[in-house]
């Protein structure tokens, strides 16, 4: 009895005081960012008729709402430095640096913007008002910040002291509240869709098409002549949003769940132009997977790529076979003591799925040679070979032949065409080509010249 | 050692305390936002004051009745330099259309101003609009009267706010595309265009419910231009 006390009392410290949600956290926090600092740069140049006095509401209606920062921008000059410094906080709350005051400021910045002109406002913007309150008390920095370095640092100095852990706790509470709220959120708004009339018969998006406010000429486009499509969406927004909170307990309907929600919103995105809405409410979803799932999804999503990238290598392949395509094969004589060039030529390869390109040194023996190019040319700039072929391309001009036969190069095609068009494709390729780092390696033939005579 | 205990007492004690803190918290929020019930009706006050301003939240989103209608947003402005009104302008349907063209402009949002208080413009809510339908006015119990008037008061309250706000943005309208002119006064007509109901979708022939509302000559004043 006493040990199954004990175990438990265990299994409970551990969940309330292990760190978990530390990627979700610091992915929300630079999606909420993100989405303010949209919000503040799409609205610049109508700051002043959307918050500031003598714009869209009257002084009246400042003075009635909640308080905010803004109550002290009684000036132009003082509304500006309050903006400007929102966008600052806001910046930095992205980058993540000095995570635990940049959480509070950027919670109050963003509250404050919000709240002075309430009419601009929709669900996503509630959402993230309350989520942000949540998000102060989360370690929202430990991945992809400036803070991240310290973080770690401090951690594995620190990760048994009283402090640390004390600061644990908060953030998994922090965490366990967004989640709350999120679902508190999807389970509401589905009870009211189930109370309404249109709802349970299935027209709601009918009629929601036929706002012009909320239905894009892609939704009006898409749905009109589909009733049957109209019908079976207005009914899985509702189960979507009931099922959520519930299927969150298990992981498989938990991946389910976040993803319908996913798609779901990415259609209310699109279909109805609520783009920030859709966004806040995908990004707030972030926070719901823990580290380890987040782990497990990389790696999944590693096997992923390298099948596909395994499938589309063999296909190309297969692809690069046929005669008139292995025709087209080309040597490149690259710079071999330029680590720049190396790299590249590496990069190049990868991509080079139709295998087309041969890259050769010409810093190895006999390339010069057995080729017939002369050393200071191909030192000045890259040399490029067709098989069978005697006409040597130059530079940018070898640089053309490299992207024709590399696919992902294709999209450079039209800027290298127009750069030589213009006649400074060349000159610069050449001021590139002049100012790379070489290192010469290799050749030590005779020993003696090569040893290194330390100070005796 | 009296130091450990106390540590060790804190580590057990704190997470109780939060979890207890984070129950209550959420209870009040699900009475918040769950449509009124008597427990809800019996702890508004506190709830209330507990949610506002921080934790004010509503997740109606379209529900339980999504709008059904178009409302659009006209004005017609007399200039100082002339006896005869201009006009009517469509102030709503230009930035939706613009809106249509790039949803990632201000236009996304700023068009949300005019259209709200277009359609808010009565004052009342969706419940609220079922109570005051539903009453018989004739036999009201003394609650039911004092309901009637405090949302009635409420109602009125909010209609001249939204007023005020439709003014201001048909002040800024106009100035953004008048500035060359003097304004003297404006007014604003809301038409509401009714959907056409799922029955009648393939009746070429319908012919939408069209309906507005004129409000009175204002006069100008300058208002900072969107």
């Amino acid at each position: 009895m006493m040990s199954s006390v004990r175990t438990l009392r265990g299994t409970w410290l551990d969940f309330v005081y292990k760190e978990r949600f530390l990627i979700g956290t610091s992915l929300a926090r630079i999606g909420f960012g993100l989405v303010m600092l949209f919000f503040y740069c799409i609205h610049y140049q109508q700051r002043y008729f959307l918050w500031f006095t003598g714009g869209a509401l009257d002084s009246k209606m400042y003075s009635q709402g909640y308080f905010t920062i803004y109550q002290f921008a009684s000036s132009p000059l003082m509304f500006n430095i309050l903006f400007y410094l929102g966008i600052v906080i806001t910046i930095l709350y992205i980058l993540g640096y000095k995570g635990r005051v940049t959480s509070v400021l950027f919670f109050i910045f963003t509250y404050s913007i919000l709240q002075r002109n309430g009419f601009l406002d929709d669900g996503g913007d509630n959402l993230l008002r309350v989520l942000l309150v949540y998000m102060m008390f989360t370690q929202n920095t430990a991945y992809f910040s400036f803070d991240s370095k310290n973080f770690w640092k401090k951690r594995q100095k620190d990760a048994d002291r009283y402090k640390y852990r004390i600061s644990t706790l908060f953030h998994n509470f922090g965490v366990l509240a967004c989640i709350i709220q999120v679902c508190i959120l999807y389970f509401t708004a589905g009870s009211y869709q189930m109370m309404g009339e249109v709802w349970n018969q299935g027209t709601a998006l009918y009629y929601i098409m036929q706002v012009d406010q909320f239905s894009t000429p892609l939704l009006k486009h898409t749905l009109a002549s589909h009733e049957w499509l109209l019908v079976i969406f207005t009914y899985l927004s509702i189960w979507v949003k009931l099922a959520f909170p519930f299927m969150l307990f298990n992981r498989t309907t938990k991946y389910i769940a976040v993803f319908s929600i996913f798609f779901f919103h990415l259609g209310i995105a699109v279909g109805m132009g609520l783009i920030t809405f859709s966004a806040v409410m995908i990004i707030a979803d972030l926070i719901i997977f823990s580290d380890d799932e987040y782990r497990r999804i990389r790696r999944a999503l590693i096997r992923m790529k390298d099948l596909i990238g395994s499938k589309f290598r063999a296909f190309f392949r297969r692809i690069g076979q046929v005669r008139g395509i292995r025709m087209q094969e080309i040597t490149v004589f690259y710079d071999g003591w330029c680590p720049f060039c190396t790299k590249t030529t590496n990069q190049l390869r990868r991509m080079d799925c139709l295998e087309l390109v041969n890259f050769v040194s010409f810093r190895e023996e006999s390339v010069v040679r057995e080729n017939h190019l002369s050393i200071e040319a191909l030192e000045e700039m890259i040399h490029s070979k067709k098989k069978g072929d005697k006409d040597v391309k130059v530079g940018i001009y070898s640089f053309i032949q490299i992207s024709k036969r590399v696919i992902p190069m294709w999209g450079l095609l039209p800027i290298l065409y127009l750069s030589v068009w213009c006649g400074f494709g060349q000159k610069l390729y050449k001021f590139i080509a002049d100012r790379r780092i070489i290192i010469p390696s290799g050749g030590c033939d005779d020993p003696e010249e090569c040893k290194i005579h330390l100070a005796e | 050692m009296v130091w450990t205990l106390c540590r060790k007492v804190v580590v057990y004690t704190i997470p109780i305390f939060l979890s207890i803190a984070l129950f209550i918290h959420f209870f009040l929020i699900t009475l918040h936002v769950m449509p009124k019930n008597p427990i809800s009706n019996e702890i508004s006050p506190i709830v209330n004051t507990y949610v506002s301003p921080l934790f004010t939240q509503n997740w109606h989103l379209f529900s339980p009745n999504p709008l059904m209608r178009n409302d659009v947003v006209y004005m017609q402005l007399k200039f100082k330099d002339s006896s005869t009104p201009s006009d009517w302008f469509d102030i709503t349907t230009p930035m939706l259309k613009a809106n249509y063209k790039n949803y990632f402009s201000p236009m996304n949002r700023i068009v949300r101003i005019p259209l709200t208080a277009a359609t808010t413009m009565n004052g009342m809510n969706d419940e609220e609009l079922k109570f005051v339908s539903k009453l018989d006015k004739k036999h009201m119990t003394k609650e039911q009267s004092l309901m009637l008037e405090d949302i009635e008061k409420r109602a009125k309250e909010s209609r001249e706010r939204m007023k005020s706000l439709l003014y201001r943005f048909a002040f800024a309208t106009a100035e953004k595309y008048f500035s060359d002119k003097q304004i003297d006064s404006v007014r604003v007509r809301i038409v509401h265009e009714q959907a056409v109901p799922f029955s009648k979708r393939l009746d070429k022939n319908f012919k939408k419910e069209r309906t507005h509302e004129d409000l009175e000559w204002m006069k100008f004043e300058p208002v900072i231009s969107w």
